[in-house]
């Protein structure tokens, strides 16, 4: 049984982590910030979860996208570093000005690399989180029932 | 009239904070079990919080910010992370009663 304290930290705080770990991506290029740090936020959001709700319900929520996810990270992370052979070398960055309702944005190939390496974090980091829980989970189920049989021998 | 800066307000604090961490730290080697390692890891993490904003505030680097409320949610779910492990275990395996 989950604490009622744990599910109201779940909800009140989850929303608040995803938001703070969009802000760190959205600024990661010029100040502290980046793909990797917000990747391990969201896997903090999400490991919130599986603490709050079990690993099963975060399985099934969230298992079937994980390995995709690498993949499409890595995807997209090495087109970035390959459309900069278009400006003349490996990794080289290309940057489109927009101005939308007087702000000048800045949006690049560095954004889309750490995008990739986003995705990659999260889909790593919360593939072991969830297969560390559910072998520790596994593992005190056997040990419950370990002593529910000597108990039954005993009585 | 003595006249107190501000800055050298944020310096005492910082030191006062940093034996209070200290002091947590020899918490965390010598804390006979786990719940009081736990203890001390939580006001670790909290020390941290406080530190990294005051050094923000004594150098004006508001990018700092960001990184203690990383570590306040990171320490948070640290801190739950080690109260689930030690809700699975044995407690009697804790009780040091050796001497």
């Amino acid at each position: 049984m989950i604490e009622i304290y744990l599910r109201l930290a779940d909800r009140a705080l989850t929303p608040v982590i995803v938001v703070v770990a969009i802000i760190l991506f959205l600024r990661g290029h010029d100040y502290p910030g980046g793909g990797f740090i917000a990747g391990l936020t969201v896997a903090a959001a999400i490991e919130l979860q599986i603490l709050a709700q079990g690993a099963t319900p975060v399985r099934e929520r969230f298992g079937r996208y994980l390995l995709p996810l690498v993949g499409l990270g890595l995807f997209t992370a090495i087109s970035a570093a390959l459309l900069g052979m278009y400006q003349g070398g490996f990794f080289k960055g290309i940057w489109l000005k927009f101005s939308i309702l007087g702000a000048e944005i800045k949006v690049g190939t560095p954004q889309l690399f750490d995008l990739g390496v986003m995705l990659v974090v999260i889909g790593m980091t919360v593939t072991y989180l969830l297969r560390l829980t559910e072998a520790s989970e596994q593992r005190s189920n056997d040990v419950f029932d370990g002593e529910q049989q000597m108990e039954e021998v005993d009585a | 009239m003595i006249t107190v800066s501000f800055d050298l307000i944020l310096d005492i604090l910082l030191a006062v904070l940093s034996v209070s961490l200290f002091i947590c730290f020899v918490r965390l080697y010598i804390g006979p079990n786990p719940p009081n390692r736990t203890v001390a890891f939580d006001t670790i993490a909290i020390h941290a919080v406080a530190i990294i904003a005051l050094f923000a505030m004594r150098s004006d680097a508001s990018s700092l910010l960001d990184a203690a409320i990383i570590t306040a949610i990171l320490g948070f779910v640290g801190t739950m992370m080690l109260a689930r492990y030690m809700e699975r275990a044995e407690l009697r395996d804790w009780e040091t009663d050796k001497d």
